[in-house]
């Protein structure tokens, strides 16, 4: 998604199957090494069905070859700080030491759908098909039928995993992302990733208090070409709190006290900060939604002259 | 006659009796796993050893308070990544395709 998003890879990009591909196993699409798939159609075999041989494929036109995109796996496993992981292939088919958490899978999985939501146009398709209907695939991700505001996102079993799942849904403003490792059926899988997510949104809820760049005030500048600036959110705010208490939370401003020209859009100059009994539960800064140059004589004077210009007018 | 009764009496007790002990053993929800190249114990063995559980923290353990069958489990709220249940959420498993979750990037 990284390379889509960065426009090395496209939607419509092909790619063609190698006989190591072709011979994976476990779950696939039986793919030929004389047919291409385009990228979109590769992801959605994945997404839907798992197939082992569309992922090796697109890992061998990614990288050049296995070996070298689970190097990259690793790479990117360290750099978000998943420490209980260790990736020995990019399919999940057992072997020894390809090992990962609970907890590790919650954190890909987060970064999987805070950077690239448009993940979820796929994890979402409970049925559809490819080769012009020859091939039906039907989504091994059963909640997707059945859980209201379900966005994914894949499961997994081997006969030594048992069964996993990591299962991400959304309602009104919270989005819980629940994993499952070593259920002792598919069932249990489902149920207890269920019991979660339940448990997550009948407990708790998402206040929201604003979206990025929403103006909260505007203050005075001093020896500025202009005298007042506005004065925005950074990032959308917002905080997880139990349900039933969004009414209490305290909301407090502090905004620095002498702001004077010259200011950079994008400079913080304050921030918000959203508590609960006297708990910080978040915070957002403030900063400045333009440029403000200082005020110098020549444009004093200017300032002076269209005053005047508006006042014979008037 | 009556010596062979006995005999086949005394072979159905304990047939049974070691069939119930096996039931017994294999309802329990332990798990057994190590980090070495054996593959984890499937559900339905009928070893159970508290000793053998490895890289379980006790804490975790405490901190099933939904009864989970499940090895691990762990629930978080997806924009601040803040963990709202765990059971054993650092211990290492097999991932098997939820793999693929990386290869999205």
């Amino acid at each position: 998604m990284e390379q889509i998003d960065n426009g090395t890879l496209s939607y419509s990009d092909t790619i063609s199957c190698s006989e190591t591909a072709r011979s994976m196993g476990g779950s696939q699409i039986w793919l030929d090494p004389r047919e291409t798939l385009t990228v979109d159609e590769m992801l959605k075999a994945i997404c839907v069905v798992s197939a082992n041989d569309c992922v090796v494929a697109m890992a061998e036109h990614i990288a050049g070859s296995e070996e070298a995109f689970v190097q990259m796996m690793n790479d990117k496993a360290k750099e978000l700080g998943m420490t209980d992981t260790c990736f020995k292939n990019c399919h999940g088919i057992d072997e020894d030491g390809h090992v990962t958490s609970a907890h590790d899978i919650a954190l890909m999985s987060r970064e999987l759908l805070q950077k690239h939501p448009d993940i979820t146009k796929y994890t979402t398709i409970w049925m559809d098909s490819l080769r012009d209907g020859k091939s039906q695939l039907v989504n091994t991700n059963k909640l997707i039928k059945t859980y209201k505001g379900i966005t994914g996102l894949k499961t997994g079993s081997t006969s030594l995993a048992l069964y996993n799942l990591s299962a991400s849904a959304t309602r009104d403003d919270l989005s819980l992302i629940a994993v499952i490792m070593k259920a002792p059926s598919t069932k249990v899988r489902f149920s207890e990733a269920q019991k979660l997510l339940d448990y997550g949104f009948s407990k708790f809820s998402f206040k929201s208090f604003g979206n990025k760049n929403d103006v909260i005030q505007t203050i005075s500048v001093n020896k500025g070409v202009k005298s007042t600036v506005d004065v925005i959110l950074e990032n959308n705010a917002g905080t997880l709190i139990e349900k039933g208490k969004e009414s209490q939370i305290s909301q407090s401003i502090e905004l620095d006290n002498n702001i004077e020209a010259p200011i950079k859009k994008g400079d913080k100059l304050g921030k918000v900060t959203f508590s609960l009994d006297g708990k910080e539960l978040a915070s957002t800064n403030l900063i400045a939604s333009n440029d403000i140059e200082k005020i110098t004589l020549f444009t004093m004077c200017k300032k002076i002259v269209y005053s005047w210009i508006d006042l014979l007018r008037s | 006659m009556r010596k062979t009764n006995n005999i086949i009496t005394i072979s159905l007790i304990v047939i049974l009796s070691i069939s119930i002990c096996s039931i017994s053993y294999g309802i329990s929800d332990s798990y057994i796993w190590s980090l070495d190249t054996d593959p984890a114990t499937p559900v339905s063995s009928n070893i159970v050893n508290s000793s053998d559980i490895v890289n379980v923290s006790t804490e975790s353990q405490n901190e099933n308070t939904l009864n989970l069958e499940s090895g691990s489990a762990v629930l978080i709220e997806q924009s601040t990544g803040q963990v709202l249940f765990s059971h054993n959420e650092h211990e290492q498993l097999r991932p098997a395709s939820v793999t693929k979750v990386m290869i999205f990037y």
